[in-house]
């Protein structure tokens, strides 16, 4: 625990940390001062899939490289599970995890086997996801166990469940960034030449990452079909753009090599507030995408920024 | 024992490594010396896994060693610090220095508080004053290399390969490492020393052995071998040798600099005249290779001026020094001055693009032809045809290309950043006559030279730089290779 | 120290550089795969294979071979745009709003969507050049500003029509020969000609080879980076001006089409994903793989999912067969 709690006082974490927390308070005094715990459930429940998606590609971040299909491998296990429910909760969702690994083990494999780039590779692995969500089920649908639903969304232990989960999914990356893979990640992020020479074994920490990725991204995918009591096959389009934008928000440079996956939950804790605040004031449909395109404009562009004034000014 | 057998090895046309057989024994130190481009770098780098030889096998104490990778060597205990350090910048020194085994809990995860006292263990255990907290890529040269070389003997290797390894390390810091290389004699283990330093070699080693153009020339005991001889084989001739009397200088100023300040340089004030040839000396990294990017506009300067035939420039890009005739050829060739998967033609009319003729936009391949071809012929390069990949070239080649790739820019100012490091002794016996010749016609060059005697051949005037500083100019007659080594680390008096 | 001029992090390792044969091997293989698919074509529909068809099939791929422009353009240099989609919705609903299908707005409908086209390019070229912003953020950025304000002013519908000058373009035949086609095989010609004899087309090749050595011959690299984000921008406004000449209007999400294709025309024509090798020769014959692939698939019947995974399967063994080929011929 003690291990966890350094990496929570990571540094790296506190300015998505606090974005999140400013924008959570403009939330409560929207709302009149009033937030209940409903409130809080709702917003955990909300931001959990793109939680899981962000922390998938904050792995593949780390190691320089970009997974443009994980929204799409969202939508297959989505599907998948909204259509093997009905044949068992349990092998349901252990076809639905597996469909991740899979396309995880995919996309690791072009990428370090045959030095691809993962652009080129994961934007044809994004096509045939879509293409698999759809014959899986073609239009948003299935069976989602009224138990599941009631467990994954519940209220009552101790927090509300969705809260757990988020709480649980960070600490799980925690947890990961702890270890001696999550310091070679680093390493490599960081370093790649430095790191090979000093004996980490490279090829097959990047194919982890990229497996790891699609494992959360899968758990995303179903998470939120058990949420909206239904599988669909386009629910991952719009995440293709937000988990990067969340792992941005969250304060991982895209060279990879640093970063906090408590970062990374609060980059899209942060997205997800914005969404709800956006929809408080009554701003149409079409503004959201806007918005998220803007945010993630402004965002890397003022660090930029901030970082080239730095430089004017202590010279 | 550690035997190397017959290793070959060539990079597309260049036969970097011939035929090279060696034995090193237990409890020895065996130096490796060489001009740069003689092949050292490239036999430790196939002992260390991270080349594979063409032919040739590598035996410890009487086995035949795979070595395909990095991990492969470490496996058979052969461990190397190379002149690229392969310490992570972006991790501490306690995550680097216990990379691939770091103390864990339960579950995996790294006991952070151990992670420190065992780092901290070692750095006790290896003299190290630096935190087992800080940042490595926070950390100067210096004590990144001894962290690496730390970290390696900490492995307990079998063999220990060190390669340059001291470039960096002040006077204390190399203290310590002849101590800790006399802990790994008495500890029986096999230490390969690279450096083309001779001082180096005689601290260090017990054995040398000495290559050129990629072949073993001759190995012997330290103290058979002295330093004029060792010399002597390592470039083929005496140590004065190669250089044609100097040509004296025009009247005419032609650039002048004044109080230049920015990141790496502190006041520095000169000028340079029309047909001079101007050494800049000192150590490694005083600010020598800043100044000159610095006159080419490739760094940023704070606060002075700079003033070529009486004007005086605004340089904000490198294309304004162009504008201006100053050329710049920079150090590291490979990854600084040429594509090397473009033609040798893309490469020599790239800076010059604006001066080719061309029809509604449309270069005029035969005027281009002529010009390139021009420029082979001028230059003696070496290669199959003007459409050849660069990349193919032998190390002279490359830089001949590179070269003939600024004269045609036709410079009034020509500034030259150790460009004879890794060339072979005929390419820079041409490139010696090739600054002598646009000197004579005019222009003026500026050139940072490592090597002493280059600067004693040519300059007619030398500046030692110390920190960022001017610390001495010699002209004519004071111009000496002790009076250059003196300035550069002994109390010299002020500014010359 | 640092150089003033920022390196761009991250480049991975270069391969070596791919010899003659090795550049021909790409869209070489192209070549013969396209002949495989027709045959197919032909087995599934006889008298598929007839001159008119194989016009009608090119005079298609033009659309795509003509926002591929601005792909290949912008994948020389290193960088990727993966804006294209709605700039050429954005574009297509300016078109037809503006012009409502009158010739007399057409200049000015024309205009308006290249000036879209123009902005996109320009803002997303100061981003990544100037504000060392990574390609794939900025560009992925802008796609959804495009989206947003695509929205709001159509407000949901797209409305409009296209002027008769430009259907006729993108549906018209002078004789045999689809007017698409010609005007894209000129445009393809200049451009060609532009990279490979003229000196903005040196410079291009050398950012993308290594924009430090660039950079220290003199080379503007932020001009010519900025330079190839404007003419990707211009590229997928006119495709949008043209396909909606071609569907008659615009609609919502008609951009989205292209992204995919685009890029994985220009890395199967032999163009370096990394930078600084390539042209739009290949290109041109990577839009045609996959323009007949298109075709096959829907002639085949089956649904569109099993379309799509068809498609990025094809995309991933023709990127495979690239590698292999070019460990070959090294």
């Amino acid at each position: 625990m003690k291990g966890y709690l350094e990496e929570i006082r990571n540094t790296e974490a506190t300015g998505p940390a606090a974005v999140f927390l400013f924008l959570l308070l403009a939330d409560v005094v929207l709302k009149g001062g009033r937030y209940t715990e409903f409130d809080a459930e709702t917003l955990a429940a909300n931001a959990l899939p793109l939680v899981l998606v962000a922390l998938g590609q904050y792995f593949v971040i780390l190691v320089r490289g970009i997974d443009l299909s994980l929204g799409p491998v969202m939508s297959v296990s989505s599907t998948l599970a909204a259509v093997l429910f009905p044949l068992g909760t349990v092998p349901a969702l252990l076809v639905a995890i597996g469909s991740g690994a899979l396309a995880g083990t995919v996309n690791g494999l072009l990428v370090t086997r045959l030095t691809l780039s993962p652009i080129i590779v994961t934007l044809a692995t994004m096509s045939i996801w879509d293409g698999v969500s759809l014959v899986v089920l073609p239009t948003p649908g299935g069976v989602i166990p009224p138990a599941l639903q009631a467990a994954l969304t519940s209220s009552s232990v101790v927090l509300p469940v969705p809260i757990l989960l988020l709480i649980a999914t960070t600490g799980v990356g925690a947890w990961i960034m702890s270890t001696r893979f999550g310091l070679h990640l680093r390493a490599f992020g960081g370093d790649d030449a430095a790191a090979k020479a000093s004996g980490v074994a490279v090829r097959r920490i990047q194919f982890t990452a990229y497996v790891i990725a699609g494992l959360f991204a899968a758990l995303g995918g179903i998470y939120s079909a058990v949420a909206t009591s239904a599988g669909s096959p386009i629910i991952g389009d719009g995440y293709i753009l937000s988990s990067i934008a969340a792992v941005v928000v969250g304060g991982v440079p895209l060279i990879g090599g640093r970063g906090s996956p408590i970062g990374v939950t609060m980059g899209a804790l942060t997205l997800s507030i914005i969404g709800s605040l956006l929809y408080f004031a009554n701003l149409s449909d079409f503004y959201q995408s806007l918005i998220n395109g803007v945010i993630l404009v402004v965002v890397v562009g003022a660090v930029a920024a901030r970082d080239m004034i730095w430089k004017a000014v202590a010279g | 024992m550690l035997n190397v057998r017959g290793i070959n090895k060539s990079f597309g046309a260049t036969h970097a490594v011939r035929n090279v057989t060696f034995d090193a024994a237990q409890g020895s130190v065996l130096g490796l010396v060489g001009e740069n481009g003689a092949g050292k770098s490239t036999v430790i780098k196939i002992i260390g896994g991270l080349v594979a030889p063409d032919s040739g096998h590598v035996l410890l104490d009487g086995n035949v060693l795979s070595l395909r990778t990095p991990r492969e060597a470490l496996a058979h205990g052969i461990d190397s610090v190379y002149q690229e350090l392969a310490v992570v910048g972006n991790l501490t020194v306690a995550e680097n220095l216990l990379l691939l085994a770091p103390p864990c809990r339960r579950w995996f995860s790294i006991d952070r508080r151990h992670l420190r006292f065992a780092a901290q263990e070692l750095l006790d255990k290896y003299e190290l004053m630096v935190s087992p907290h800080a940042r490595v890529g926070d950390l100067p040269l210096g004590q990144r290399q001894m962290l690496e070389i730390a970290r390696a003997v900490n492995r307990s290797p079998r063999v220990l390969v060190l390669d340059e390894a001291t470039s960096a390390l002040g006077q204390g810091e190399v203290r310590w490492l002849v101590r800790l290389v006399d802990r790994l004699r008495t500890e029986d283990k096999i230490v390969l020393f690279i450096s083309h330093r001779w001082d180096e070699i005689a601290t260090f080693c017990d054995r040398v052995a000495v290559m050129r153009n990629g072949a073993l020339i001759e190995v012997a005991e330290r103290g058979a071998l002295s330093q004029e001889r060792a010399v002597q084989l390592m470039t083929g001739h005496g140590i004065a040798g190669g250089f044609s009397p100097k040509v004296a200088p025009k009247e005419e100023p032609l650039l002048e600099a004044r109080d230049l300040r920015s990141e790496a340089l502190r006041d520095v004030s000169f000028s340079l005249r029309r047909g001079e040839i101007l050494g800049l000396g000192g150590l490694v990294g005083q600010g020598q290779s800043e100044l000159l990017r610095t006159l080419f506009a490739a760094h940023e300067l704070k606060k002075g001026q700079i003033t070529l035939s009486g004007r005086t420039l605004r340089l904000r890009h490198p294309e304004d020094a162009i504008r201006a005739q100053v050329a710049y050829v920079p150090q590291e060739r490979k990854s600084e001055g040429l594509f090397l998967d473009k033609s040798v033609a893309f490469n020599m009319t790239y800076a010059i693009l604006k001066r080719l003729r061309t029809h509604l936009g449309v270069i005029d391949s035969s005027n281009e032809q002529a010009i390139v071809n021009e420029g082979i012929t001028q230059l003696k390069i070496r290669t199959p045809s003007p459409s050849g990949r660069v990349g193919t070239l032998s190390g002279g080649n490359q830089q001949k290309v590179l070269l003939q790739k600024w004269l045609l820019t036709r410079p009034a100012v020509l500034l030259l950043d150790d460009v004879t490091r890794g060339v072979d002794i005929t390419t820079k016996t041409q490139i010696y006559e090739i600054m002598r010749s646009i000197a004579e016609s005019g222009t003026g060059i500026i050139f940072y030279s490592t090597d002493t005697d280059e600067l004693v051949g040519l300059a007619t005037r030398v500046l030692v730089m110390v920190e960022g500083r001017i610390r001495k100019s010699l002209s004519n007659h004071e111009i000496s290779a002790e009076a250059i080594v003196d300035a550069a680390i002994g109390t010299g008096t002020g500014t010359g | 120290m640092t150089l003033r001029m920022n390196v761009p992090e991250g480049k991975p390792p270069r391969l070596s550089a791919m010899t003659l044969a090795g550049q021909l091997a790409a869209p070489g293989t192209s070549l013969i795969v396209i002949g495989l698919m027709l045959t197919i074509c032909e087995i599934l529909v006889p008298g598929f294979v007839s001159v008119d068809n194989l016009m009608r099939l090119a005079g298609l791929a033009g659309f795509l071979g003509i926002v591929a422009i601005g792909e290949t353009l912008v994948i020389l240099t290193g960088g990727i745009d993966l804006s294209i989609a709605w700039v050429v919705t954005g574009s297509g609903c300016v078109f037809t709003k503006i012009t409502g299908g009158q010739s007399s707005l057409l200049t000015l409908g024309i205009v308006a969507a290249l000036a879209v086209g123009l902005v996109g390019g320009l803002v997303n070229g100061v981003g990544i050049a100037k504000f060392r912003i990574s390609p794939i953020v900025m560009t992925l950025g802008m796609n959804n500003v495009w989206q947003g304000l695509t929205l709001l002013y159509t407000n949901g519908t797209p409305t409009g029509g296209t002027p008769p000058l430009i259907k006729v373009i993108a549906t018209g035949y002078a004789g045999p020969i689809p007017a698409l086609l010609m005007f894209w095989l000129v445009l393809g010609a200049i451009v060609i000609a532009v990279l490979r004899v003229t000196r903005a087309g040196r410079k291009l090749f050398g950012v993308g080879d290594s924009p430090l050595v660039s950079y220290l011959s003199g080379v503007r690299n932020d001009r010519i980076i900025i330079g190839t984000y404007v003419f990707s921008g211009l590229a997928a406004a006119l495709t949008g001006v043209l396909y909606a000449g071609f569907s008659g209007a615009s609609f919502l999400g008609m951009g989205d089409q292209f992204v995919l294709p685009a890029i994985a025309a220009v890395v199967l024509g032999g163009t370096s994903i990394f930078g600084g090798a390539g042209g739009y020769g290949g290109t041109i014959i990577g839009a045609l793989f996959l323009t007949v692939l298109t075709t096959m698939l829907s002639i085949v019947n089956i649904s569109a999912g099993v379309r799509d995974i068809v498609y990025g399967g094809v995309i991933i063994a023709a990127l495979l067969l690239n590698r292999l080929s070019q460990a070959e011929v090294r």
